[in-house]
């Protein structure tokens, strides 16, 4: 347990005594990452969570994989306070890897469903990292790097100003490139993906709908 | 340079506060007026949100996993423990049940025999039931074998997702063997003998 973690632990230790944890436990525990917590409730889940994607009649989903990607966007949203606390945990993790599960299966429609499925309720945001993942395959690894730093390192030094930019004067020191160079690869890069975006009829809706 | 490189550098200047009033004016101006220019800055915006979620994302899958495999190689010694269980389950139960059982089991593996599709694992060996890849929704009989096995030769399943093992040993005095679906937790299993090539894949349900 990490140090930042210290104020949970004897709630941990407790909930070890009476074998539960409780729902303000668990969302404290995945804010706070208390990788104990975390993981209990990781198993806690997975059978059922697991008989709920198999109930996806005659389609060869990957459990393990759906499973992990609704616990990382629970995790996600928990941390980035888009959980309102109006299900239990357990509750809102299976509505997300069961539209996971729907998503896949509305992309195939040919597939039978094995039981009643009323809504299919859009998960936009994984859908769009999802693809960003897909395509950030298709960059070189250059361009890859410098976009990283630009992007999400100065998010990491300054936790306040999270869409902060890293200067491409510290770009450059981390590369060991000039000022100019930095910049101009930044741009050549950014222009790339753009394009890659533009062509890809998907993800052009999502990042050009205004 | 292209005009969207040129843009993309001012968009950055913009980002970065390096634009002087008078082009910060300018810049909110264009925002205004040039729809092109507009959807730039707004893909500029959504792109480094989504990266940063991306990267998010990849991280906390990553401890996950890791967490997953620590979970489950501390889990090993339960593994073993179902193993042991099963084996000892088939071993006492199972030859019990057959020979109470064995008029009404006798019928069902006939009946099933005569509409299964039979696919070899080995030239010693034959799936009757279910089929590659199939999945079993209901009835006491999984799969049958026939052979003259080793007595030492077991049939060893893998859930492929928990990766848990069960090993059964065979019944050497019957030419088949048969597990009881409701034995086995839903999952995708795959199924071979010890000492044979080949494996062949069927989903429980």
């Amino acid at each position: 347990m990490s140090s930042n973690n210290k104020g949970l632990s004897h709630i941990f230790q407790k909930s070890n005594q009476i074998g539960e944890l409780t729902e303000d436990m668990i969302i404290q525990g995945i804010i706070e990452r208390t990788e104990s917590i975390i993981g209990r409730v990781y198993q806690d889940n997975k059978s059922k969570i697991k008989n709920l994607i198999w109930s996806f009649k005659n389609l060869q989903l990957d459990v393990e994989d759906i499973y992990q990607d609704g616990f990382t966007i629970a995790i996600m949203n928990i941390r980035n306070g888009k959980f309102r606390g109006e299900s239990s945990f357990s509750t809102y993790l299976n509505s997300i890897c069961r539209n996971i599960c729907l998503k896949k299966l509305k992309d195939r429609p040919s597939v039978e469903f094995s039981e009643v499925h009323d809504k299919i309720e859009e998960n936009d945001n994984h859908f769009l990292i999802q693809k960003l993942l897909e395509i950030r395959s298709q960059l070189d690894s250059k361009c890859k790097e410098i976009i990283d730093l630009r992007f999400t390192l100065a998010g990491k030094v300054n936790e306040a100003e999270p869409n902060k930019c890293l200067s491409f004067d510290d770009i450059a020191e981390h590369l060991g490139i000039t000022t100019e160079n930095a910049r101009q690869r930044f741009k050549r890069c950014l222009d790339g993906l753009r394009k890659i975006v533009m062509n890809s009829s998907e993800m052009k809706e999502q990042f050009y709908s205004i | 340079m292209n005009t969207s490189e040129q843009d993309i550098e001012l968009i950055e200047n913009y980002l970065d506060d390096k634009l002087t009033q008078e082009e910060v004016v300018h810049f909110n101006e264009r925002l205004k007026n040039d729809s092109s220019f507009e959807k730039l800055f707004e893909f500029r915006k959504k792109i480094q949100n989504t990266w940063t979620q991306a990267n998010e994302f990849e991280s906390t899958k990553s401890f996950l996993k890791k967490l997953d495999m620590k979970n489950t190689s501390s889990g090993s010694s339960k593994k073993l423990y179902w193993a042991i269980a099963v084996a000892a389950m088939f071993i006492l139960i199972v030859p019990i049940t057959i020979k109470l059982n064995k008029p009404n089991n006798q019928l069902q593996m006939n009946e099933l025999e005569s509409k299964a599709t039979v696919e070899f694992l080995d030239d010693r060996f034959k799936q009757l039931y279910p089929v590659q890849g199939q999945i079993v929704k209901s009835g006491n009989i999984l799969f049958t074998w026939e052979s003259a096995l080793d007595v030492k030769t077991a049939i060893v399943l893998t859930e492929l997702e928990s990766k848990e093992v069960y090993i059964i040993s065979p019944i050497t005095s019957d030419l088949k063997n048969y597990l009881l679906k409701d034995t086995m937790p839903p999952g995708k299993y795959e199924w071979k003998m010890e000492g044979f090539k080949g494996t062949k894949l069927f989903i429980i349900k």
